[in-house]
């Protein structure tokens, strides 16, 4: 196993970082300094490592990190913009969809990328889309409350920027 | 007299502390923290044998590997660390117990070298026959898991059979229930059997140590659900004063019990305090498939019940026998068990109770706290053989629960009288709003549906003198900061202390900073568990703002010359109508106030606030009778509509309704969200948890590859989770505890409402697919009850049921 | 070792059942992507991740069991970097793209130092994670005749929960319908290799009229077809019953879609 450097835009930024071969996106990352990405099971299981890779939201335990050579990542940390959180965070925080906020980075990210997608997405979309994110505390009710909630805001912010 | 206004207080619908920080992602939890390159990294060798001697452990060819620092085994730090009972060393020590047991520690100057090496070290064993059944275990001693238990020590009231696999007998002989089942109209017995389950937290165990070593003292990071227990648990294991010893709890990822006591700490320990590794800190983080091998689970469990009921459908009796698989350790696994049995007359008035309640050691994974603690094993069982009397008795089941529910003043099993409660209503509730007794056509083509009921009652299982203390903070600018060493896991107590400050002390909630726990800045707590934070700690924190307020007041009383009670404090400004004076905290509170008379008095304030439940009396040993047995009882129910499809044996549930009387919500954002995540946490218990082994003893679900927990796809489409709001006596605000209740009886609920639908009883969960596939098969046989036995390779089992 | 998505070869290492000296990584190489279409047949590449065959309106239209096969499998993150041909190539027995792609007769394209060659899917897959792929070869597309006329497919899985599972019993069938009406069944997590119930399709294929009795007794015939283990996941008595329940939607679903006008 050998040390390469990777160079990947991550959150809008350019970023070098040197991993060995073997080593994760996750471990990478979390190695660099985005603690955000947590490891909740290192086998694609549990969706608390979710990023966004050039558009689509992965499991970034499952991605080697030379696979992220020159890739566009966006995890929660590129959400916040001038010290303002973003609307899915912001509803998480308002319908309770947070406990223990493990899962939540995860949540809010395929949260983000489902809406990108998908600006109104029913009941039915939400629970196939999040289905990958396991959530032990909350019951999931509250986290399809806030998507939902999200949706909304961001439908009226774009409106109101036309 | 508390003379304040806020809008920020105690009852208000607020946005919790710290989700801000969850959703930008920014909070640390322990993996999250970062110690330099000086940090050392630990990995587990791990026992490949349920039960044997260990002969020989190699440790050479680890050793060679550049970057390992350090292999331990079980001798290296031979002491014996428990919270009830002293049966547990953090590696094995010339025998293991479970296939999975640590054996040895490998240190390393990083994880990745660590985890390699663990796969170098070569252990011989001498392999031991092993037992995994616990009814087996308990009924015959052929194999001992702990042939030592004499020699362990353990507190006063739990009660371990030396020379037995008995970890601990609780007891309750209340009445006569010989007399009572002689004399029935009806009988009825039943079996019901519950797996091993796991916590399913998403943040696994993490543990960081560290040693000075010139004054030996310790440092501890850890993902733990109670800082201070841990200390003690650690300064007991290795004889060491309180004040040498700091336990730092970040935020952790979920709890649900499988974080209380001492977990993984007592092992990192050990590397930390090698003489060669002293003063670099050890991080022990146990990846996701490992940590059912190192952490609780839920016990698992084997009850046998009887019930003696009069025509006129009043229960005279019930005859319990619960066998509480604890696995290799009862250190913590012998509590449940108690708490298990002072409740082991369910939400009834059962005027005769004999409960043999046991803590049976097996070689398997340990046993321990889990959400409910006990509870929702029992009501798995007993509100399914109530459902069943009913039935046969041909009564209602909504009206036979209603009959005999235990009342205000009527007495549990222990003898201690029933407080107020509106259960009742609750049921009623529950029974109106899904319409219970209406049979509604599936959703689903071909599928059939049925709805159920099932109540939910729990005391919190502390010790007597389970004690909490607080402190809250005056800041220079009418800001707060609140020391509370509760453990804010995702269940939201911090906002309820938040809450409570501003209730007390007038202002506002966002002023207002609650601090996750460390032990050298925060006064005692005993352990973030049993639903007693905001209640206990509560207590506490309420009397150290009342400390605050009272200490303010009295200074600007002094200060303008009038009495107290004509100061009020209104969001967050000092107000006296009479003079008409209006002024802001400001930095007098820290530095004091020029008095009238030119005396400069106050300095900083500071409240304090301490609790321990006064009145509570350990339950007779030999009858497990106790005037006050617990503190109070959170009573509940819940309904549940489901359908099922024959075909597959799928369940989907379509609506539950789950009501339960919190005495007075404190923070109904967190009501609502322990109803509902508790509801689905018991309904994944219930429809496909379970760990299961082969026949050697080894764990067959350690991940979350084949240890399924509910995904959205699984919740239910709707729940509705309502409260009621009868006082507490003694409770800061007449609330009582329920972040356990909601997780108790959604399985025996659906269970219920399969046979509503079906006609099929099955009596071992989980319900999974091919469970009831399998039964619903039988029902076509004719067959009207059914169960898989939890061990099924282990047949004499079933030989050992029939000497009951 | 090889590796596209690599979400089964990351979680072998990092559970140690492989321990490769070198793993290959094909994901930076343009002409194994996408998806491609001439003369009535589709091109899965390498590289082409389950949820872009899923999304491939030809794939939607005309071969809906592999449609659904993808939207089965683990969920919608893991599917933006999981393969097709991963799925084919990690040959695991509850691999839910393999039986869509061996009713739909899928071709599997090779290349190597000696050359290219063509397999069917059915000979590709040998065993147990074990395919007849050589160590310097590797799988560069699948491809499948769309089929040509009325057909209808579909790929039924049973597992633990409602989603991110593995199954523990699917069955595919699809049906063609030019002068006569043919039926393929297979199966997933039920035999060492993959197999079709050529029993169930022959008497399926030889019925003049389509009734109850003929799905029964092809749902019995399937059971013949297959062998599956008892393993932690299920038993071999559920799957096998799986099996014939499953069967028996599978092939009722498909017959009323080709009744209702499936796709033409």
């Amino acid at each position: 196993m050998r040390d390469r450097k990777i160079q990947l835009n991550l959150n809008g930024r350019s970023v070098s970082l040197v991993a060995g071969d073997n080593t994760t996106l996750l471990h990478a990352l979390r190695e660099y300094g985005l603690t955000s990405l947590k490891r909740g099971c290192e086998e694609g299981e549990c969706g608390a490592c979710t990023v966004i890779m050039n558009g689509l939201p992965e499991k970034s335990c499952l991605i080697l990190v030379a696979e992220a050579e020159g890739a566009d990542i966006l995890t929660v940390e590129g959400l916040i913009k001038d010290g303002r959180l973003h609307p899915i965070q912001q509803s998480f925080i308002d319908e309770g969809a947070i406990q223990c906020g493990y899962c939540t980075p995860g949540m809010v990210m395929t949260t983000y990328a489902l809406l990108l997608k998908n600006p109104s997405p029913d009941e039915e979309e939400i629970k196939e889309a999040l289905s990958g994110n396991l959530c032990r505390c909350t019951g999931y009710l509250s986290i399809v409350r806030a998507v939902k909630k999200s949706a909304r805001i961001m439908a009226g912010l774009s409106e109101g920027s036309e | 007299m508390k003379n304040i206004k806020t809008n920020t207080g105690v009852g208000k619908w607020l946005p919790r502390k710290f989700d801000l920080e969850k959703a930008a992602g920014t909070l640390q939890f322990a993996d999250d923290l970062r110690f330099g390159p000086e940090l050392l990294h630990a990995a587990v060798v791990r026992s490949s044998i349920p039960h044997g001697e260990i002969l020989s452990i190699d440790t050479a060819q680890a050793l060679e590997m550049p970057g390992v620092v350090k292999v331990l085994v079980g001798e290296d730090f031979p002491h014996h660390f428990g919270l009830y009972l002293k049966d547990r060393t953090p590696m094995a020590i010339g025998r293991t117990r479970y296939c999975g047991e640590p054996v040895a520690l490998v240190v390393a100057e990083d994880e990745n070298t660590a985890r390699e090496a663990v796969k170098r070290v070569r252990v011989n064993y001498k392999k031991l026959e092993a037992i995994f059944d616990p009814v087996k275990a308990a009924t015959t001693n052929t194999v001992l898991v702990h042939p030592e238990l004499h020699k362990y020590e353990h507190v006063d009231f739990i009660t371990p059979q030396p020379n037995t696999n008995i970890g601990n007998w609780f007891r309750i002989r209340k009445g006569d229930a010989e007399k009572a089942f002689g004399e029935a109209d009806h009988i009825f017995e039943e079996t019901v059997t519950c797996p091993q389950i796991a916590h399913g937290f998403l943040e696994t165990l993490c543990s960081i140590c560290k040693q000075d070593p010139a004054s030996g003292e310790i440092t501890i990071w850890t993902s733990a659900q109670s800082a201070f227990t841990v200390r003690d648990i650690i300064a007991k294991g290795i004889g060491y004063p309180l004040h040498k010893i700091r336990v730092v709890a970040p935020p952790i990822g979920g709890g649900f019990g499988g974080k209380a006591g001492m977990t993984i700490e007592a092992l990192c320990l050990a590397a930390a305090m090698d003489k060669n590794i002293a003063g670099r800190p050890v991080k022990l983080f146990i990846p996701r498939e490992e940590v059912l091998l190192t952490s609780w689970v839920r016990q698992g469990f084997v009850a046998k019940i009887e019930l003696a009921v009069n025509n006129d459908g009043l229960i005279q009796a019930i005859r319990n026998t619960f066998w509480f698989d604890t696995g290799i350790s009862a250190e913590y696994g012998a509590n449940p068990v108690r708490s298990a049995g002072y409740t082991s007359m369910g939400a009834y008035n059962i005027p005769n109770v004999w409960s043999d309640c046991y803590a049976v050691y097996t070689n398997k994974p340990f046993g321990g706290a889990y959400r409910g603690f006990g509870l929702p094993e029992l009501m798995s069982a007993l509100e399914v053989v109530i459902d069943i009397a009913a039935d046969k008795l041909h009564i209602d089941p909504v009206e036979f629960r209603k009959k005999n529910l235990l009342r205000k003043g009527q007495t549990t099993c222990t003898g201690m009288p029933m407080h107020d409660h509106a259960l009742d209503k609750i049921i009623d509730r529950v029974a109106a709003s899904l319409k219970i007794s209406q049979k509604e056509p599936p959703l689903r083509k071909g599928w059939k549906r049925g709805k159920g009921i099932a109540l939910a009652i729990k005391a919190p299982a502390i010790p007597a003198d389970a004690s909490s203390s607080a402190i809250v903070k005056l800041n220079g600018d009418g800001t707060v900061e609140v020391l509370a060493a509760t453990m804010d896991m995702g269940q939201g107590t911090y906002s309820a202390y938040a809450q409570i400050v501003s209730e007390e002390l007038g202002v506002p909630y966002d002023w207002i900073k609650v601090y996750y726990p460390d032990t050298q800045s925060h006064p005692y707590d005993w352990q973030t568990v049993a639903s007693r934070s905001c209640w206990s700690m509560g207590m506490a924190v309420k009397r150290a703002a009342c400390d605050v307020r009272e200490k303010l007041i009295a200074l600007f009383s002094e200060y303008w010359q009038v009495s107290c009670d004509s100061i009020s404090i209104e969001y967050g400004v000092i107000k006296c109508r009479k003079l008409g004076k209006n002024e802001r905290i400001d930095e007098r509170v820290q530095n004091g106030f020029k008095m009238p008379d030119g005396v400069l008095k106050g300095g900083p304030i500071i409240g304090t606030g301490s609790f321990t439940p006064p009145d509570i009396i350990y339950p007779d040993i030999d009858t497990g009778q106790s005037a006050k047995s617990v503190v109070h009882f959170t009573l509940g129910a819940i309904g549940v509509d489901m359908e099922v499809d024959p075909g597959t044996g799928k369940i989907v549930i379509n609506r539950a309704v789950a009501g339960y009387d919190v005495g007075k919500a404190i923070t109904p954002i967190n009501v609502r969200g322990q109803i509902e995540g508790g509801t689905v946490q018991g309904l994944s218990a219930c429809l496909m948890e379970a760990m299961a082994y082969d026949e050697n003893g080894k764990l067959l679900t350690p991940d979350f590859t084949d240890y399924k927990i509910a995904t959205f796809k699984d919740a239910p489409a709707e729940i509705e989770a309502f409260w009621e709001e009868t006082p507490e006596e003694i409770s800061p605000y007449g609330n009582r505890g329920v972040g356990e209740h909601s997780m108790i009886a959604p399985a025996p609920a659906t269970n219920n409402a399969l046979f509503n639908a079906t006609g099929m009883r099955i009596h071992s969960y989980p319900l999974s697919r091919e469970r009831v596939f399998k039964a619903l098969h039988a029902k076509e046989r004719g067959e009207t009850d059914f169960w898989e036995w939890p061990y099924a390779l282990d047949l004499a089992f079933r030989k050992a049921k029939k000497e009951w | 070792m090889v590796k596209s998505g690599g979400t089964d070869l990351i979680v072998w290492l990092h559970r140690s059942l492989v321990n490769p000296d070198c793993v290959i990584d094909l994901t930076k190489i343009e002409q194994l992507k996408g998806i491609g279409l001439s003369n009535g047949r589709i091109e899965i590449k390498a590289l082409a991740t389950l949820n872009e065959v899923a999304s491939n309106p030809a794939v939607g239209e005309k071969l809906p069991a592999l449609f659904q096969a993808c939207m089965a499998h683990s969920d919608p993150l893991i599917r933006n970097r999981a393969t097709v041909v991963g799925n084919v190539c990690s040959a695991v027995p509850s691999g839910d793209v393999i039986a869509p792609l061996l009713c739909y007769g899928a071709m599997v394209e090779i290349t190597g130092p000696s050359g290219d060659r063509t397999l069917r899917i059915g000979d590709f897959i040998t065993g147990p994670k074990k395919t007849a792929l050589a160590a310097d070869e590797i799988v560069t597309a699948i491809k499948i005749a769309l089929p040509e006329g009325k057909s209808a497919g579909c790929y039924i899985k049973i597992s633990r929960r409602e989603a991110l599972d593995i199954a523990q019993a699917a069955v595919c069938c699809t049906a063609f319908e030019s002068v006569t009406r043919e039926f393929r069944i297979s199966f997933c997590a039920v035999s060492p290799r993959p197999v079709r119930a050529t029993e169930a399709e022959r008497l399926l294929n030889g019925a003049t009229k389509m009734d109850d009795g003929i799905v029964e007794a092809a749902a019995k015939l399937a059971i013949e077809a297959v062998d599956p283990i008892t393993d932690v996941r299920a038993s071999r008595e559920y799957r096998l019953a799986m099996i014939e329940e499953l069967t028996r939607r599978a092939i009722k679903s498909c017959v009323e879609k080709l009744e209702a006008g499936g796709p033409s």
